[in-house]
């Protein structure tokens, strides 16, 4: 057997071994999360209880407050995608095609949110969402989206603008204007398509981080999923552990997704020489 | 020029558009007339880019006129002007084949559903890609990206082309069967066609009129013959083609230069010295020892570039002026380095500059 080959199967073991370390590290806590859903921490004894009430019609008015909160969050991610994407991806066509030099303005604002702590947002948040909820709207926590569009920001943007420094957005509108497509039709029939990759990454980070967020939410005392697992969790904790199970595992089918959607999108074939 | 059927004139009048401090157009008034193939040339940075781009409306001009086939079309966004344009950058759309892209621009132009496979299939047979239909620009080479970029511009049938420097990202060989492709295509159809370069070779080869721009104005248009050998001005002359600038004295419309009374072209001084510019292929060199009856001045060859079909020869006068000549390559035996050479000068009309 020659040193090449044995110097690969060596690379791959070390492979495998890297990849299992971590896969355990990472499968571990839900493996653990799962444990405590099924099994009764006094007794020790394996039940899937927790799990029939969860799909159950029978603890409906314990559980109540998860429902509303699942609800609730999927509405604010749906108005946060659209707020978001309505905002960023025309500001940042418009910044390519017409003002450049004010790129690493928008990047920078856009990136800003990941340098201020929730925490400290939610003070700022507190009279705008008491001037939103007594002068302006109500006090759904549908509304939250307005700052969790601003949560989102620093991962759509690098998101999306990783996508649009793939293509050359100058000509590719250009040439589309030319050939007598309107703004809309240049934005529905050639950028997006060309940035199915960079919007789906996008979505797929936002929704995680709107599913995700808590603080905020508590805060201003609303309610989303994830304080309505907390609400549970008091009373049925071995609920609260199975909807916190399958909130990250939808979570992680996002990414995988996302991995996929990304891959095939580099998977074109190579350009051949002139 | 014998006017297509169909085909529309272009006329800029008097634009302006600056960026900052930068005047790119400087009320530049152009004409174009209907079918004709008009060529920008000029340094970068001169505007014929901007000039192409605000014909286009992807640029707007702060002040003057665009008018296309007698319509006032200046203030027209660029989706409604029937252009169409080929750019230096590959501009096909990714995600779409060679007959998707095709496809796009005559789904704009509302093209009927059943008639775009024909259209398609026939400007793709145009630019010699028949059988690539299905292929994605990634599976195209540069020189096909862009053939196909023609074809999709034509196939929206508009009423100009527009082209911006289409083959300066291609290499020399695809560039010369490229461009004549274009203008075998250009002539065949009889679109009225604008076309930005900065090669000299190439709008001299392509055009019916090149102009030549510098600071956001046309110096010079016409024909290429005229502008390569009745240069209106020391640019255009010195732009064009390679020039010797030669001292000598001008009386009675005429300039004494190596020995020769040349007659001078129009914006040439009248009266006093000059130095009169010379093209190298007006010069003859010819080795001294075998021309010791001929005419000419006497000189030594200081350098020989051979560039396959003919060879640049420098060659030093005794008053130390500097000259290079075109001598044709079978020409050049006694023509070497150090060697004694006699220099004569055509009889041909030459600009002088004061």
């Amino acid at each position: 057997m020659s040193r090449a080959v044995t110097r690969r199967r060596r690379q791959r073991a070390l492979r495998i071994a890297v990849l299992g370390v971590v896969g355990v590290f990472l499968a571990y806590p839900l493996y653990a999360l799962f444990e405590f859903s099924i099994r009764f921490p006094l007794t020790g004894a394996y039940s899937v209880d927790a799990w029939t009430r969860l799909f159950g019609a029978g603890d409906g008015a314990r559980l109540q407050p998860l429902y509303t909160g699942l609800v609730n969050s999927l509405l604010i991610a749906v108005l946060t995608l659209s707020l978001m994407f309505a905002l960023l991806l025309p500001t940042m066509v418009w910044v390519r095609l017409r003002l450049p030099r004010l790129n690493r303005v928008v990047e920078f604002l856009c990136l800003l949110p990941l340098t201020l702590p929730a925490i400290v947002l939610v003070v700022g948040l507190v009279p705008v969402y008491r001037f939103i909820a007594t002068r302006l709207l109500d006090t759904h926590a549908v509304w939250l989206s307005f700052a969790y569009v601003v949560l989102v920001l620093p991962f759509a943007y690098r998101a999306l603008d990783a996508g649009l420094s793939a293509i050359d957005v100058r000509t590719l509108v250009a040439a589309a204007r030319s050939l007598g497509a309107s703004w809309p039709t240049v934005v529905a029939r050639v950028l997006l398509p060309n940035l199915r990759g960079a919007v789906a990454s996008a979505a797929f980070i936002s929704i995680a981080v709107v599913l995700g967020e808590f603080t905020i939410a508590r805060m201003l005392a609303r309610e989303n999923l994830q304080t309505g697992v907390m609400l549970v969790n008091q009373a049925a904790p071995q609920v609260a552990a199975a909807v916190s199970l399958l909130t990250l595992l939808f979570g992680i089918a996002l990414l995988v997704g996302l991995s996929y959607i990304t891959n095939r999108a580099h998977r074109r074939p190579r350009r051949r020489d002139s | 020029m014998t006017p297509t059927p169909g085909a529309v004139a272009v006329e800029l009048r008097a634009l302006r558009r600056s960026f900052g401090s930068v005047v790119a157009l400087d009320d530049l008034d152009l004409d174009i007339a209907p079918g004709e193939l008009v060529a920008l040339l000029g340094p970068s940075g001169c505007g014929k880019t901007t000039a192409l781009r605000v014909l286009s409306g992807l640029e707007e001009a702060d002040s003057g006129q665009v008018l296309v086939g007698g319509r006032d079309i200046t203030h027209v966004p660029p989706n409604k002007r029937s252009m169409a344009m080929v750019f230096q950058s590959y501009s096909l759309f990714p995600h779409l084949t060679a007959a998707g892209n095709i496809d796009f621009a005559l789904s704009l132009r509302r093209v009927d559903r059943a008639r775009r496979r024909g259209i398609i299939d026939h400007h793709l047979d145009l630019v010699g890609l028949g059988s690539h239909h299905d292929r994605f620009p990634t599976e195209l080479s540069g020189g096909q990206q862009q053939r196909v970029a023609l074809a999709r511009a034509l196939a929206s049938n508009p009423e100009v082309l527009l082209l911006d420097e289409p083959l300066s990202a291609l290499d020399a060989q695809v560039r010369v069967q490229l461009r004549d492709e274009i203008r075998r295509i250009q002539l065949e159809l009889g679109t009225t066609t604008l076309f930005v370069t900065h090669d000299q070779g190439e709008a001299l080869a392509m055009a019916d009129r090149v102009g030549v721009m510098r600071a956001g104005r046309l110096e010079q248009i016409s024909a290429p013959r005229d502008l390569y050998e009745r240069p209106v001005n020391e640019f255009v002359a010195q732009f064009i083609g390679s020039t010797n600038r030669i001292h000598g004295r001008v009386s009675a419309g005429h300039v004494r230069v190596l020995g020769e009374w040349l007659p001078v072209l129009p914006g040439s001084p009248t009266e006093g010295a000059g130095v009169a510019l010379v093209r190298p292929e007006r010069l003859s060199v010819t080795p001294a020892v075998h021309a010791a009856d001929e005419r000419g001045f006497e000189g030594t060859v200081r350098q020989v570039s051979f560039l396959g079909d003919h060879a640049r020869v420098y060659v030093t006068l005794h008053d130390d002026t500097e000259l290079q000549a075109f001598v044709h390559s079978r020409d050049t035996h006694g023509l070497g380095l150090g060697e004694r050479v006699l220099v004569a000068v055509d009889k041909a009309p030459v600009l002088v500059t004061a």
